[in-house]
């Protein structure tokens, strides 16, 4: 691969689109070409930035997410043949900066604490146990989101779609719609995209961002549904 | 004086050239594979070690040897730790394999974002919708020039500009990743 072709795919790389013999020959590219690496470098914290949010733009509280963005997933060494519902089931976990599920109750803050500590090494099955035991008394939508995503990655699908239920209440709470999102993407790994729509379908919002999201994986699922 | 000492040797200066770009390089991928940061450096110590044997044992001729040889190995490293991780119950390796998406976002040292949001924000809404495209969504800058009705290469070159901007708010580090991000 040469460097300007490199380029082309540094941000596809960047945006998890490249796949195959394409990735492989990008990877071996960047240990010996520090431009494709400055590429990514810049590429990645422009995409930090540039990712769609469901809350103030930069602001801590919220999750930066791009949930819809999970079909963005690295498949080179996936090995069963992917399909268009696959894509759209994949979920990206969202990254936690440490002050979002906070509870007001002492010993409740410790249970949320341990959980979104597991949450954010990546430790979700740890992070599901502590989350779920928060939730038995801590109804706030950001508990249950964040316990929908971890049990999502935990292949606990029942359980998200339990939890991710409470998260999108009351409607209008800054989760409601990565909450629905998720519930959506875990229908469809669950083999139910009749399901998933139900879960876009009654979503409304004065969120211009988050209706366009949701409109979007609503028709992505229309158009490539069996 | 055998062949593999000679060779050796003369790998060994072009190794000490190499190495630093080849750990980023490799710290990037690694943690693109696996998520986390601390796993991430230990997978690039851990090729960097064999890369140094193989090195060492004469196997790698010449400079150009090396990075494709990294390569391997890391791609070997990675799975091995996605291989740990399923016997200990985190999950599938099919699943650990495939890329955590914000992996490569969190190796973003969060002065380096500020400055990034401070210099998108002096672009042409036009140019930052062009990097949103690329980066965020991974279209093709053929797909993007052929929706805008322009040449790919004027396109690329509005890219690249659009990147040059962003890199003057930010220092250039050639150790960005293993220093800034993965240290942390």
């Amino acid at each position: 691969m040469t460097c300007s072709n490199a380029q082309d795919a540094a941000h596809r790389y960047v945006a998890n689109r490249l796949l195959g013999d394409e990735l492989e020959a990008f990877e071996t590219h960047l240990l010996q070409c520090e431009d494709c690496r400055e590429s990514v470098r810049l590429g990645s914290a422009a995409r930090a930035e540039l990712l769609p949010r469901t809350g103030a733009r930069g602001g801590r509280r919220m999750l930066g997410f791009g949930v819809l963005l999970a079909a963005a997933v690295m498949l080179a060494v996936q090995l069963r043949r992917i399909t268009p519902l696959d894509a759209l089931e994949r979920v990206a976990p969202p990254s936690f900066d440490g002050g979002a599920a906070r509870s007001d109750a002492d010993s409740i803050a410790e249970a949320v604490d341990r959980g979104m500590a597991a949450y954010a090494a990546h430790d979700y099955r740890r992070a599901a146990r502590e989350l779920a035991r928060a939730a038995e008394r801590d109804s706030t939508a950001a508990v249950a989101f964040y316990l929908g995503v971890s049990r999502i990655m935990s292949r606990d699908e029942a359980g998200a779609v339990r939890a991710l239920a409470r998260a999108a209440q009351p409607p209008g709470n800054p989760y409601e719609a990565d909450a629905r999102l998720l519930t959506a993407k875990t229908w469809l790994r669950l083999g139910h995209p009749d399901s998933a729509l139900s879960a876009l379908g009654f979503f409304l919002s004065d969120d211009a961002a988050a209706v366009t999201r949701v409109r979007a994986l609503e028709d992505s699922i229309r158009r490539v549904r069996p | 004086m055998g062949r593999s000492a000679l060779t050796g040797t003369k790998a060994l200066l072009d190794v000490d050239a190499h190495l630093a770009g080849i750990s980023a390089g490799l710290a990037i991928v690694c943690a693109r594979r696996l998520g986390n940061r601390d796993d991430a450096l230990d997978a690039t110590q851990e090729t960097i070690a064999r890369l140094l044997v193989c090195v060492r044992e004469g196997r790698i001729i010449c400079s150009s040897e090396l990075a494709p040889v990294a390569y391997g190995i890391v791609r070997h490293v990675i799975s091995d730790v996605l291989r740990a991780r399923a016997r200990s119950g985190e999950g599938d390796a099919a699943e650990a394999a495939a890329a955590v998406p914000n992996a490569l976002e969190a190796l973003v040292r969060e002065e380096e974002r500020r400055a990034v949001a401070g210099a998108l924000d002096r672009l042409s809404p036009g140019d930052r919708d062009l990097l949103r495209r690329c980066f965020v969504d991974g279209e093709a800058i053929g797909r993007i020039a052929q929706e805008l009705g322009e040449p790919a290469e004027r396109v690329r070159k509005r890219k690249a500009r659009a990147l040059q901007r962003l890199g003057a708010a930010l220092s250039r580090s050639k150790d960005w990743v293993t220093k800034g991000a993965l240290a942390r």
